[in-house]
């Protein structure tokens, strides 16, 4: 339909590069140490205010019965 | 110093140690608040002037002769005016107010300077008003997702330009260490608007590219818009609050930056699917259709992430409502998305394009995920901003059930609906004639249309009732103010919390 | 990852990335697609709508049919657009270039309309249809434009081009001694919709192919 052979090699070209890239940075970021202590990121939205382990909403009213509600759930465990 | 670097070190807030974490968090609520509640106000109203549009549309599609002699109320204007007043008008204020605050609170900075941001805010409200009243009066410009008169693309760009860089300044002056997903999320999309919006400006307005290139670029835009701005945001929310308010930290960090990157890589190439069958290259639709596909990595990613956070927590889910909404967005999102991927295939998609199934898709995406996202993050939101609890759960469980059964009336009909639609109209008979004549196509779908103004209806009534909850909260502090503590943290609860 | 340029530089590339292959390459590979004959000496093909025409297209814009036809013929085979009579081959970017804004259209609430032209020749009937589409579709949802005739006297003689309406929909009828006529607007949409026809070969897409 179209002499679109060439573009494909172009493209092609420009997609390998691109990997090319992508692959170099992702080499450079975990020997840079970007990668390390991932999971300590994961605790980095919690503080003292709004701390880890504290349910942090619940419908007006009724947050003493459900916490209650919630408390004795999770005793047992 | 110069006035503009004492303007730059003025922005900086630079940590101040030895104040307690309680009163700097408070301090970038505060700082917040403004801002936060211009944006909302604006989206609410957008919200509610919106759900009259789609009212009107919806009803048109079944009923023609209603308010058929009104010329700016015609079917393709007034979908059009719904279309962008949701997601001009709800949707990018509701992202300025809740991107802008979780970015704040995880770079730990307050917004300096927040005057500006509420000067743009309100050119972006002026911008998106003069738009949608130009849909109506015969400025439409059938480009699906850009119906706006070209004219008011500039003070879009320019106020949009003006709030997005405020999250990139808070994210350049963070004080940890660590970055959170939520602040990739938001980052790459706050990044990622404006170029969409500009290149297909212009590519399509401007400068117009010739012959179909027009219509790739219309559809790279429209789905990015989808892909690059709603779901990352929404997927930014999903992913601090559900920890947050929980309690419990996000299931692997790891998956949550796989399904970042992956996103970032797929999401773009995919809107070409809107142009499967069509009038381009058939390369171009082939690549389309496997970043498709391979939507499905970072869904997947994203859906064990999160059901691995949430798992054994009904309850506390249940409890909050919060996560009532951003729970029914989280899994929304797995669904709609699993269902996109579907739908580029090639046996799919001859039956589901130019059909209502598409319909559906997309109010499973806008709606049914991000928007309900944003419902739920702004009912944790506006406690904390305000200092004051929402004055009624009634009225909170009324938007949700409304909200919920509404959206799950209309998928089931478009999507039901669009595929009957979609099989009549392709069935032949044996000797190769079409099976059904187009108007019982036609008679066929409208009880389908119908179920959906039924939706509406449910819908419309949802966000009334959120409308008017949160002005009420807005205006009438002293009604409820301390009655109650869960979300305002009282000093009282929060030892018992702890206790436990 | 903590590093703001390196997160940027990511973000920035994917969405370069896709803008390159999808629409940049497209642009290159046939942005510049011209008009072509088949046979020396015969018209190059598509030719642009002009005139009356011309000025409909954008009526049709600004009413917004586009959500409700689309104008694009797929290959025989994949859905039944042949079967259902609107086209004879199937259409390619080359019948496109000439139009300032592109009307693919992703909804069929409404039948194709490529080729209306061909299809249906009538005058009449597109304007009784766009006064009041369930005369000439009984049922049909797509909205009545009535707004886009008017109710005038009868001067000295009717206008050729009143509307005439069957005896069922009577009480569309005006009072005697008025009748109702296209304004200047209807007369230009129909033009265009009578405008849109493939009846053209171009090499990359034969009739029947
Ligand atoms: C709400 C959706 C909708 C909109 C908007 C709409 N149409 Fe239609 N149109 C239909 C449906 C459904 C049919 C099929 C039934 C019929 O013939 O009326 C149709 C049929 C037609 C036909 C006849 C096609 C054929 O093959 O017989 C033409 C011509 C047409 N429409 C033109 C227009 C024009 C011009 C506009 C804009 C001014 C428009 N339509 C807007 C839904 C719509």
């Amino acid at each position: 339909m179209f002499e679109w052979n060439a573009y494909l090699i172009i493209i092609a070209a420009v997609a390998g590069l691109f990997f090319a890239t992508a692959v170099a940075a992702l080499v450079w970021a975990v020997k840079n140490g970007q990668f390390s202590n991932l999971e300590q990121g994961a605790r980095s939205i919690f503080d003292a205010e709004e701390p880890e382990g504290i349910q942090q909403d619940f419908f007006p009213g009724e947050a003493d019965e459900q916490r209650a509600k919630l408390e004795k759930e999770r005793r047992p465990s | 110093m110069s006035p503009l670097l004492s303007f730059f070190s003025s922005i900086d807030p630079k940590a101040r140690p030895g104040i307690p974490v309680k009163v700097q968090l408070s301090e970038i609520d505060e700082s917040m608040r403004t801002p936060s509640i211009l944006f909302l106000s604006a989206a609410v109203c957008w919200l509610v002037i919106g759900s009259f549009f789609a009212l009107v549309a919806s009803i048109k599609l079944h009923s023609p002769d209603f308010l058929a002699n009104v010329e700016w109320l015609t079917f393709g204007r007034a979908r059009s005016a719904h279309l962008n007043a949701m997601a001009f008008g709800w949707a990018n204020n509701a992202i300025f107010a809740v991107s802008l605050w979780i970015m704040a609170r995880l770079c730990k900075t307050a917004v300096r300077h927040g005057g500006l941001l509420i000067i743009a805010g309100i050119f972006w409200n002026i911008g998106v008003t003069i738009g949608v009243i130009g849909i109506l009066t015969g400025g439409l410009t059938s480009v699906e997702w850009l119906e706006m008169p070209p004219q008011v693309a500039p003070i879009l760009a320019f106020s949009y330009i003006l709030i997005g860089v405020w999250g990139v300044i808070a994210f350049r002056f963070r004080q940890l260490g660590h970055v959170y997903v939520s602040q990739w999320y938001i980052l790459a999309a706050l990044f990622w608007f404006p170029w969409l919006y500009i290149i297909a400006q212009t590519m399509i307005f401007i400068e117009p590219a010739r012959g179909t290139v027009q219509a790739i670029t219309n559809w790279w835009f429209a789905h990015n818009v989808l892909g690059l701005w709603f779901t990352p945001v929404g997927l930014g929310a999903i992913y601090y609050f559900l920890p947050k308010v929980l309690g419990r930290p996000i299931y692997s960090y790891y998956l949550s930056v796989l399904g970042f990157w992956s996103l970032a890589l797929f999401y773009n190439w995919a809107g070409v699917h809107h142009l499967i069958g069509g009038p381009i290259p058939v390369w171009l639709i082939s690549a389309g259709i496997v970043a498709s596909v391979m939507m499905v990595i970072p869904v997947i990613v994203t859906a064990i992430n999160h059901h691995f956070t949430a798992v054994g927590n009904a309850r506390a889910t249940w409890a909050s409502p919060t996560l009532r909404f951003i729970v029914f967005g989280a899994m929304s999102y797995t669904l709609a998305s699993l269902f996109g991927s579907g739908m580029a295939l090639r046996d799919v998609n001859v039956v589901t394009h130019f059909t209502q199934f598409t319909v559906g898709h997309a109010h499973h995406g806008v709606y049914a995920f991000f928007t309900m996202v944003m419902y739920g993050s702004i009912y944790f939101m506006m406690p904390r901003m305000l200092n004051r609890e929402w004055p009624s759960a009634a009225l909170i469980k009324t938007h949700f059930w409304c909200c919920a059964i509404g959206i799950g009336i209309m998928l089931v009909g478009l999507h039901v609906g669009g595929w009957i639609q979609g099989m009549m109209m392709n069935e032949l008979t044996p000797d190769g004639n079409p099976k059904y004549t187009f108007l019982e196509v036609v008679h066929a779908l409208v009880p389908w249309l119908f179920s959906r103004s039924v939706s509406g209806v449910l819908l419309t009534i949802g966000h009334i009732a959120f409308f008017v909850h949160f002005f009420w909260m807005l205006a009438g502090p002293k009604i409820s103010r301390y009655r109650e503590g869960p979300t305002l943290l009282l000093d009282s609860i929060r030892g018992e919390g702890k206790a436990g | 990852m903590k590093n703001l340029p390196l997160l940027f530089l990511g973000i920035f590339f994917c969405l370069a990335f896709s803008w390159t292959g999808l629409i940049l390459s497209s642009e290159i590979q046939y942005g510049g697609l011209k008009p072509i004959a088949l046979e020396e000496g015969e018209t190059p093909q598509p030719q642009a709508i002009v005139g009356e025409a011309q000025q409909g297209r954008l009526i049709y814009i600004d009413q917004g049919c586009l959500y409700c036809h689309s104008q694009q013929v797929r290959r025989k085979g994949y859905g039944a657009d042949w079967e259902r009579g609107w086209g004879d081959r199937q259409t390619v970017p080359r019948d496109y270039i000439l139009q300032p804004r592109v009307l693919l259209g992703t909804s069929r609430t409404g039948p194709d309309l490529m080729t209306i032209g061909q299809r249906q020749p009538s005058t009449e009937w597109h304007y009784l249809h766009l006064y009041n589409p369930d005369i000439t579709s009984k049922g049909s949802i797509m909205p009545p434009f009535r707004y886009l005739f008017e109710t005038r006297e009868i001067g000295d003689a009717p206008s050729p081009d009143a509307l005439i309406f069957p005896d069922d929909y009577a009480y569309e009828r005006p009072p005697a001694g008025y009748e109702i006529v296209p304004t200047e607007r209807a007369r230009q949409l129909v033009a265009y919709l009578l405008s849109l026809k493939v009846d053209y070969e171009l090499p990359e897409s034969r009739f029947a192919e």
